[in-house]
């Protein structure tokens, strides 16, 4: 066979040419920890990376809207707490003072504390977590309720995404929750009541309030318990979200994550066939044939 | 034996030893050039002895420079497509970049605001969300626009080259067909011409061959002559004749005519260019089109059914579509056709034709579906027609129209490059279904988000996001399989340069050997005629 000098050169020129090309995108992998860089690396995972980085962002959306709604859930939570503690209270005097035992006189200062039960349940009505109120419906930028307990609010549930295609109802409304809308009892007509049988010293009146005002305790109660099932279920939702961004993060990193050991002894291997074929290069050109030998 | 064929044979010698150092160091003079094939030389004893005649022969086997010269035009094609799709992939950025990201991003910022609607932050966020992908949209549409004006300075660049390059040829036919006197000078013309043909090759795909006077003819196209003995002809670009108006290739025929040879074009550079724009950049952004024109149908269409806190309901979220009209670079007519918008609610983003069947009638056809809206229309000019929430004006323009001219109507195209937030504030984000219901009502920001997770694309089969993952894998599929082409292509072209080098190069080692074999020669010739000039003086002397 005959090998002239010029293909000499060229095969040592081509194979130093692949080598630098391999051990550039190797040394591009290495330094980003990633196998998939541009598509040319391996356009199928790319394809998967970007749909999976898609979904990603989705579900970490997803756990946003969930942080959010919790934050809300978990005030509604305490806020139902404190109304049933003012609606026990309520009930608690009523039982006293339907006793013949008080006067007048005592039945009127109670009276002032029941007017009080009164403001504290307003209050709670209009709670609001960052200048929302809880309790309005949709219109979270309304006070739900005035002094006398009337409502304002409207009966809006929103529902908020927790997955693809799936959402679930977050709010409770004012009117549901004290106002006794849909077949319920007006704890605010009761407070009211109680308050004014209290001040004209009507024990009838007094003791008629006792078991609505149970009801209406336990109307709250119900809407604490709704409330507790929303935030278990919204548990429940975000772990599966955490489940399906770690499974993502895994299908991801084993779409477009680099394997560093393989990666970096294929770099030691091809760096040193470059040396090698470098070095071949520099005898060649350096250059023995017999002319030298001959002059 | 008579003293004097001695020294005649001696002086024969001596011109055989010269003529063969010559060679030596022509060859010696080429080692480090590619094109040169080695030279050798052939002597020949006649009858009565001496060596009267010799001849010099090119090494070349013919077989491998065909091959070459067909491997040439595949290495051509894949260098062109190679560089021009790493471009294209490069657009579609990193996996974490890109439309699809922005996509991504864009509508859980919509999931947000239903999640809190009564927040100025989260409404807020939309609203730079949407810019942001507006932007993006912006930039792959209009870097793959540049690819396509990129590919149009390449293509008349390659044209002038493979003009030169034949230019060249038809001068080499003519040099080689004057001087072909045997002595090994045309060889190197040969060579040089050999060269030049593969380098054309390397541009587009040629046939060719060598007549009886040495020529050889130059076939583009699939039979239209480029060179022919010391003619040539010139390849030009040809003006668009579809909607697309970019450039296809014409050769200029003697009588002055072009001959459109584009579709015939598959091989070298000029073919890979053609291929990667046609095939691969102009559908992408085709479909990137697409999919911006369907976010600002469907997002609109949801959008303008809400209610903002102002109370204000019908906003467009996006700039709302526009009808285009293109007409065909072949038309022959002078009558126009305009378009616009009447009913966005009946759109259906196809695209649609106008095709003149005569002067005085037209067809609608729906290209996308491949079906005819209505046929035999009669033409007036000013005429309206409304085909699914478009209105057409047909009217004479410059002239009226012809048979054959055709006119396509888009409501989708170049939408990546002209979308545009037109929302005016945050204050008109359409969240509410129900305007008394702000600032909590999210039903309507509910339904926005829904339309990531529709398939809204090719016929219910894809959602936006999932389309654009697609326009982005094909490209990268296409580089990938370029790439894997390339590198097995290089092999090839590595192997049958070797080889032709192992034939048609020189060896040093070789050209030393017999430099050192003529001299030889040279000092035994040399010999030869002082032994017979001694003899003769011997003679001489016993007179």
């Amino acid at each position: 066979m005959r090998v002239p000098d010029i293909s000499l050169k060229d095969t040592a020129l081509f194979n130093m040419a692949r080598e630098s090309v391999r051990v550039a995108r190797l040394n591009a992998q290495i330094s980003s920890g990633r196998r998939v860089l541009s598509p040319i690396d391996d356009a199928v995972a790319y394809a998967r990376a970007k749909s999976l980085r898609g979904v990603l962002t989705a579900t970490a959306q997803y756990q946003d809207n969930i942080d959010r709604a919790q934050a809300r859930l978990s005030v509604t939570e305490t806020t139902l707490a404190s109304m049933e503690d003012v609606l026990a209270r309520a009930k608690e005097i009523a039982l006293e003072q339907a006793n013949p035992t008080y006067d007048a006189t005592q039945r009127a200062t109670i009276a002032q504390e029941v007017q009080h039960l009164l403001d504290n349940l307003v209050a709670l009505g209009n709670t609001r977590v960052e200048g929302q109120h809880l309790f309005a419906g949709y219109l979270t930028d309304t006070a739900p309720f005035d002094a006398a307990g009337n409502y304002a609010g409207d009966s809006g549930v929103r529902s908020i995404e927790v997955a693809d295609g799936v959402q679930v109802a977050e709010n409770l409304t004012g009117d549901q929750v004290l106002k006794g809308a849909g077949g319920g009892v007006d704890a605010f007509a009761l407070l009211t009541q109680l308050r004014d049988a209290l001040t004209i010293n009507d024990v009838a009146a007094v003791a008629a309030t006792i078991d609505p005002l149970q009801a209406a305790g336990e109307q709250v109660t119900r809407s604490r318990m709704t409330t507790g099932f929303r935030l278990n279920s919204l548990e429940t939702h975000r772990s599966n979200l955490e489940e399906t961004a770690f499974q993502t993060q895994n299908l991801l990193s084993g779409a477009e994550d680099l394997d560093y050991t393989s990666a970096v002894s294929e770099l030691v291997q091809r760096q040193n066939s470059l040396d090698v074929a470098r070095t071949v290069l520099a005898r060649i050109l350096g250059g023995t044939s017999v002319m030298s030998l001959i002059g | 034996m008579a003293l004097s064929p001695i020294m005649d044979m001696g002086r024969q010698g001596i011109s055989a030893a010269r003529a063969g150092l010559q060679l030596v160091s022509r060859n010696v003079a080429n080692a480090s050039n590619p094109e040169y094939s080695r030279q050798e030389i052939f002597f020949q004893s006649p009858s009565q002895g001496g060596v009267r005649t010799w001849t010099v022969r090119s090494l070349v086997d013919d077989f491998i420079e065909t091959r070459l010269t067909r491997e040439n035009e595949t290495q051509g094609r894949l260098e062109a497509e190679r560089r021009l799709v790493s471009e294209a992939g490069a657009v579609f950025g990193s996996t974490d970049t890109g439309v699809e990201a922005s996509l991504s991003q864009f509508f859980a910022a919509v999931s947000s605001v239903a999640t809190t609607p009564d927040s100025d932050v989260t409404r807020s966020t939309l609203l730079f969300q949407g810019d942001a992908l507006v932007s993006e949209f912006q930039r792959e549409a209009a870097a793959l626009r540049d690819l396509t004006a990129q590919t149009a300075t390449e293509l008349d660049a390659t044209i002038a080259r493979v003009n030169q390059l034949a230019e060249d040829i038809a001068k080499l036919n003519q040099a080689i067909g004057v001087s072909d006197n045997g002595d090994g000078s045309v060889g190197q013309l040969r060579d040089q011409r050999a060269s030049l043909v593969k380098e054309v090759a390397g541009l587009m795909d040629i046939n060719t061959f060598e007549d009886g006077n040495g020529n050889t003819t130059v076939f583009v196209g699939g039979g239209t002559p480029l060179v022919e003995g010391s003619n040539h002809y010139t390849l030009a670009l040809a003006s668009a004749t579809g909607y697309d108006p970019y450039a296809g290739i014409a050769v200029i025929t003697p009588g002055g005519a072009r001959v459109d040879i584009t579709s015939r074009v598959t091989g070298g550079a000029l073919g890979g260019l053609i291929r990667v724009r046609d095939q691969v950049i102009l559908p992408a952004m085709a479909d990137l089109d697409r999919v911006a024109a369907t976010l600002t149908l469907e997002f609109n269409r949801v959008h303008g059914q809400g209610f903002g806190l102002d109370g204000s309901t019908g906003n467009d979220f996006f700039s709302p579509l526009n009808a285009t009209t293109t007409a065909a670079g072949a038309n022959t007519g002078g009558a126009d056709v305009t378009a616009s918008v009447i009913d966005t609610s009946l759109l259906t983003l196809d695209d649609y034709e106008v095709v003149f069947t005569s002067a005085g009638q037209f067809d609608i056809q729906n290209l996308t579906q491949g079906t005819a809206v209505s046929t035999g229309n009669a033409y007036t000019s000013g005429m309206t027609v409304d085909v699914d929430g478009v209105r057409l004006t047909l009217a004479d323009g410059t002239g009226t129209p012809q048979a054959g001219d055709t006119f396509r109507i888009s409501t989708t195209h170049d939408q990546a490059l002209n979308i545009r937030r037109v929302l005016a504030g945050t204050d008109q984000v359409a969240a509410a279904q129900d305007p008394a219901a702000v600032p909590g009502d999210n039903r309507n920001a509910l339904a926005l988000s829904a339309l990531e997770t529709t398939n809204l694309m090719d016929g219910g089969a894809l959602t936006v996001g999932e389309k654009t993952a697609q326009i982005a894998s094909r490209v990268g599929l296409e580089q990938q399989s370029v790439e894997q082409a390339y590198t097995a292509q290089g092999l090839i072209m590595e192997g049958l340069n070797a080889r032709r080098a192992e034939i048609s190069s020189v060896s040093l080692d070789e050209e030393a050997t017999k430099l050192i074999q003529y001299q030889h020669a040279f000092e035994a010739s040399a010999r030869m005629i002082r032994v017979a000039d001694e003899l003769m003086q011997t003679l001489l002397n016993m007179v």
